[in-house]
C-alpha cells in the first residue's frame, strides 16, 4: 500500500491560497450582502475554492480540513444552490472557519500530523443552520432544453439556469468559433462583452463541429436584453451567432412555485429580422485578459531567500575585499595595466551585485492586501460583537512592501483597529445623538511616497482633545506641569506613545485611544517605522505608518568605540565632525558641543550599554562625532574609530537582546563577527531626555547621565 | 515511446500529485493544464492516450470537456479518467452520462489511481 504523500509545501502553500481566495469572497459578499443583492458568481467561487481545498486536503492526508471543509461544502452548495439564504449568521460562521482552517493548516504544517485545533464548536454551528426542507428543482421545467445540453451541465450550473428563467428573465444561446490559438483572447473578450448583458451560465464546446485549428462552444446567457441588443452587442465579434431559447410563458406570468416554462430546441433565430453578421474582424488582444486562472507564480519559502539574501551580503565583502587586493596591486611596479583591467572588472562586478540585491528584494515583495483582508475580518467579527456598525474603506492593498515587514505589521495593526473599534467610533446611539450618521467609517489606506510606504489608519469617531491627554500626562507625572505649558499640540498628542502614559484607565478616560500604543510604536520603530497621530475631538483620530520598502539590507556606517564595533543606519547620519574634548561642555548636566552656531546633545555608546566603566578618549584631541538625525532631532554619538561604510544584510535579534532600546538588530560582517545595529531613533530620544524605559517611570528626577563615567 | 496523457485540473498540488504517480509508474509524458479551455487547446495537438480529469471547473467543466471528446470523431476513442471529491455527487453520474469511461473520489492511493487508469482503458 502506498502512504498519502507527505505534506508538502505545496499542499500547504496552495491550501493557504485556496483559503485566502476564500475569505476575500467573503469579504466582496459580506459587503454585498449588506446592500441587499449579491453576485452568483462569488458564492460559487466560494464554494469552489471549499471544493477545492476539501479534495486537496484529502490527497494530502489532511483529514480534519478536509472533513471541515466537506461540511462547509455542503452548506455552500445550499448556499449557492438558494437552498439556504445567505445571511448574516451564515456568513459569520463561513468567516469564523477561515480562522479555523488557518488554525489547523499551521499546526499541520509544523507537525506534519493534525493537531489539536478543534472544530467541533464550529461543526454545530455549521450544521445548525441546515437548509430549507430539500426544495427539489422540479424536473420538468426546463425540459425544453436540449437534454444533451441539460446533461452536461453541473448541478449549480442547471440551478442558475433555473434561477434565470424564476427571475423572469430570457435566455440566449450564443454561438462562438474561435481560433484554437487565440482562444483564451477570444473568450475573454466576448465573455466581457456578455457580462454587461446579464449571466454567463456556462461554456459548452459544440461536439459537432470543429476542425484541428478552430473551436466551436456555445454559451449559454441569461439577461433582460432583446436578441437585437445582443446581437448588436457582439457584432464586432467574428463568427458569432445568438439564438434565443424562448420561453413560452411571459416573465409576469411565472408563479412562484416552479415554473412551467418550456424553452424550444435551440433554433436559430434571426427572428426578428436581425442581420447577424458573420465574419468580421478578429478582436483586440490588447484589451483582453489571459484565461489562465493561476498565474505564472512560484511560491519560495522566505527562508531560501533568505539564504541568498545573505550570500549577497558576503559577496559585497568579497568585493570589498577584492577592492583591498586592488590598492595593493596598485602599490606594485609595473602594474598599472592589470589593476586598471582589475578595476574595470571590479565596477561591474559591482553594478551586477546591485542588480542582484535589488531583484532579490524584489521577490520578497508582497501587497499589503494580505494583512488588510485579515483586518477587514477583525473588523466584522469586533464591530459586530461591540453592536457597531462600522464600515471599513480600503484603499492601496495592492501597495507592496517586504513580505517580513508585511507581516510585523499585523500585530500592530491589529492593535490599532480594535482601538478604533472599542474606543474611537461611538455606539449607534451617541452617533445618532451627535447627527453624524448611525454608521462609523474605518479608513485603512496604503500608498508609496517616494521610497518609503505610508499606511494610515483613520476613524471617524471620538478624536481626541490633546489639552486632556496634557492635563493626564502631567496627573501621571509622564511630565511636569511647567513642561506641559511650553508643549505644543503635536507633542501632547506624541505623549499616547508613551509607555507611562497609554495605560488603560487614562485611555479609556481621554475617550479611548493610546492603549497600548506604546508597544505598537516599539513594533513599528522595529520594522525602521515612524508613527504620527492627528486628531480631532469629535471627529475622528488618523494615525499614519511610514516604512522603508525593504528592510533586509541597508547602508551602514561602520565604527568603533570603547573596543566594540556598532553599525548605525547612514540613512540617519547627517554627517561626521571631529572634536577636541575641549570642545564638549556640559549643559545642564548634558554634555554637547556646537556645531554651526547650534547646540547639539552629545551621547557615550559606552555608557549608554554599559561597555566600558572607565572610558577615556583614545586621543582627546581628535574626538569622532557622527551626528545623526530623526525628524528635527540631531545628536552626536562619540566614536573612536570610524571603519567605513558597507552594506549589511540585517538579522533578527537574539532573545537575549530583543529588549534592548537602543539596538535595531544585527548583522554579520566578515569572518562571521556579529555586530550590533544601532536604533536611532531610540538613541535620539535618550539624549532628548524622554528615554522609553529609563528612569522616567521609576522616579521623579529624568536623566539619562548614569554615574558611570 | 512515451505515452502522452492529458491531465486537467485546477489544483496545483492535485496535478503534481498525479503527475507522478503516472511517470513514476510508466513511461507517460503528462500534459498538465489548469482548465477546460486549455484542454481544448492541448487536444488536438498531441494523440492523447488518456484524460484525466476533474469535474467542477469555471467555465468549462469536466463533464462538458468529456462530452465534447465523445463528440468529436478523432478524439472520441480516448479514455477519459474522471477524478472529483464526490462520488454520489449529482455531476458524477453527470460525467459517466456524458461518456467518461471511469470515476476515480479523491481521495486516493496510486494503487487505487492506477486501478482506475486500467479501468478507464477497459481494464486492459
Amino acid at each position: 500500500m502506498s502512504e498519502p504523500p507527505k505534506p508538502s509545501a505545496e499542499f500547504l502553500s496552495e491550501a493557504q491560497e485556496v483559503i485566502e481566495a476564500f475569505s476575500r469572497n467573503l469579504l466582496q459578499l459580506d459587503a454585498q450582502q449588506r446592500s441587499g443583492e449579491f453576485d452568483p458568481d462569488l458564492l460559487n467561487a466560494a464554494f469552489r475554492a471549499i471544493h477545492s481545498l476539501k479534495g486537496l486536503a484529502g490527497l494530502f492526508g489532511a483529514t480534519q480540513i478536509s472533513s471541515l471543509a466537506h461540511a462547509l461544502e455542503s452548506t455552500l452548495d445550499s448556499l449557492r444552490l438558494g437552498r439556504l439564504p445567505l445571511s448574516q449568521p451564515a456568513l459569520d460562521v463561513l468567516f469564523e472557519a477561515v480562522e479555523v482552517f488557518q488554525n489547523m493548516l499551521a499546526v499541520f504544517g509544523l507537525e506534519e500530523t493534525e493537531g489539536p485545533v478543534s472544530a467541533d464548536p464550529l461543526l454545530a454551528r455549521i450544521s445548525a443552520l441546515s437548509p430549507d426542507p430539500e426544495e427539489e428543482e422540479g424536473d420538468g421545467d426546463l425540459l425544453g432544453l436540449d437534454p444533451a445540453i441539460l446533461g452536461v451541465l453541473t448541478e449549480y450550473e442547471e440551478h442558475r439556469l433555473r434561477e434565470n428563467v424564476r427571475l423572469g428573465r430570457r435566455l440566449y444561446r450564443v454561438h462562438a468559433a474561435f481560433d484554437l490559438l487565440a482562444i483564451d483572447v477570444g473568450i475573454e473578450s466576448l465573455k466581457g462583452k456578455l457580462k454587461e448583458f446579464g449571466e454567463v451560465i456556462t461554456y459548452l464546446p459544440s461536439a459537432d463541429a470543429g476542425s484541428d485549428d478552430r473551436i466551436e462552444l456555445d454559451i449559454l446567457l441569461g439577461c433582460d436584453s432583446t436578441l437585437a441588443e445582443i446581437a448588436a452587442g457582439v457584432a464586432e465579434e467574428e463568427g458569432v451567432r445568438v439564438y434565443a431559447l424562448e420561453s413560452q410563458s411571459e416573465p409576469t406570468a411565472v408563479p412562484p412555485g416552479p415554473p412551467i416554462v418550456e424553452l424550444l430546441n435551440p433554433t436559430p433565430v434571426p427572428s426578428s429580422g436581425l442581420p447577424v453578421d458573420d465574419g468580421i474582424e478578429m478582436v483586440d488582444a490588447s484589451t483582453s485578459m489571459s484565461l489562465r486562472s493561476i498565474s505564472q507564480t512560484v511560491r519560495v519559502d522566505l527562508e531560501r531567500l533568505d539564504v541568498l539574501m545573505n550570500l549577497v551580503g558576503e559577496l559585497a565583502l568579497v568585493q570589498a575585499n577584492l577592492s583591498g587586493t586592488l590598492d595593493s596591486v596598485r602599490a606594485l611596479a609595473r602594474s598599472a595595466d592589470v589593476s586598471r583591467e582589475l578595476q574595470t572588472h571590479l565596477r561591474t562586478m559591482d553594478r551586477k551585485l546591485s542588480l542582484l540585491q535589488q531583484s532579490i528584494l524584489d521577490v520578497r515583495m508582497v501587497p499589503l492586501g494580505q494583512v488588510f483582508d485579515k483586518l477587514a475580518r477583525v473588523v466584522r467579527k469586533l464591530g459586530r460583537e461591540a453592536g457597531k456598525d462600522i464600515r471599513l474603506v480600503i484603499t492601496g492593498a495592492d501597495t507592496e512592501l517586504d513580505k517580513l515587514i508585511v507581516e510585523e505589521l499585523s500585530d500592530p495593526l491589529m492593535h490599532m483597529i480594535r482601538n478604533c473599534i472599542d474606543h474611537g467610533i461611538e455606539t449607534e446611539a451617541e452617533r445618532n445623538s451627535l447627527g453624524k450618521g448611525s454608521v462609523g467609517h474605518i479608513e485603512l489606506r496604503a500608498f508609496q511616497k517616494g521610497n518609503r510606504v505610508v499606511i494610515e489608519v483613520e476613524d471617524d469617531g471620538r478624536g481626541m482633545d490633546w489639552r486632556l491627554i496634557r492635563d493626564k500626562a502631567v496627573e501621571r507625572g509622564v511630565i511636569v506641569e511647567s513642561e506641559s505649558r511650553e508643549m505644543a499640540r503635536q507633542e501632547v498628542l506624541d505623549l499616547i506613545f508613551v509607555p507611562g502614559f497609554s495605560t488603560k484607565d487614562v485611555a479609556t478616560e481621554v475617550s479611548g485611544r493610546g492603549v497600548g500604543m506604546d508597544v505598537v510604536k516599539t513594533n513599528i520603530a522595529r520594522l525602521s517605522g515612524l508613527i504620527d497621530v492627528d486628531t480631532a475631538p469629535g471627529r475622528g483620530s488618523k494615525f499614519s505608518i511610514t516604512l522603508p520598502v525593504t528592510l533586509a539590507i541597508i547602508q551602514a556606517l561602520v565604527i568603533e568605540t570603547a573596543r566594540q564595533t556598532f553599525c548605525i543606519p547612514l540613512n540617519s547620519v547627517l554627517e561626521s565632525i571631529m572634536v577636541s574634548e575641549a570642545d564638549i561642555e556640559t549643559v545642564e548636566g548634558h554634555e554637547v558641543v556646537s556645531l554651526r552656531g547650534k547646540t547639539l546633545p552629545i551621547l557615550h555608546l559606552s555608557r549608554i550599554f554599559e561597555l566600558q566603566t572607565n572610558y577615556r578618549y583614545l586621543d582627546p584631541a581628535r574626538i569622532y562625532v557622527v551626528i545623526v538625525g530623526l525628524a528635527q532631532h540631531r545628536v552626536g554619538i562619540v566614536v573612536d574609530e570610524l571603519l567605513g561604510q558597507q552594506d549589511v544584510v540585517i538579522k533578527p535579534l537574539g532573545r537575549a537582546l530583543r529588549g534592548v532600546p537602543g539596538i535595531a538588530g544585527a548583522t554579520e560582517l566578515g569572518g562571521g563577527r556579529t555586530v550590533l545595529l544601532l536604533d536611532v531613533s531610540v538613541l535620539v530620544e535618550e539624549a532628548l531626555g524622554r528615554g522609553d524605559g529609563g528612569p522616567v517611570d521609576s522616579g521623579p528626577a529624568p536623566t539619562t547621565e548614569v554615574a558611570h563615567a | 515511446m512515451a505515452q502522452p496523457v492529458l491531465l486537467v485540473e485546477d489544483s496545483r498540488a492535485v496535478r503534481s500529485f498525479v503527475s507522478s504517480i503516472l511517470e513514476s509508474a510508466g513511461d507517460y509524458d503528462v500534459h498538465e493544464v489548469d482548465n477546460g479551455f486549455e484542454a481544448l487547446r492541448a487536444l488536438p495537438r498531441t494523440d492523447f492516450t488518456l484524460i484525466v480529469t476533474d469535474v467542477n471547473m469555471p467555465d468549462v467543466n469536466g463533464i462538458e470537456l468529456t462530452r465534447f471528446v465523445r463528440g468529436q470523431a478523432k478524439f472520441a476513442d480516448i479514455p477519459v479518467l474522471v477524478i472529483s471529491t464526490d462520488a454520489s455527487h449529482p455531476d458524477t453520474k453527470r460525467a459517466l452520462d456524458a461518456g467518461a469511461n471511469a470515476f476515480l473520489a479523491k481521495p486516493f492511493t496510486a494503487e487505487q489511481f492506477l486501478e482506475a487508469v486500467s479501468r478507464a482503458r477497459g481494464g486492459e
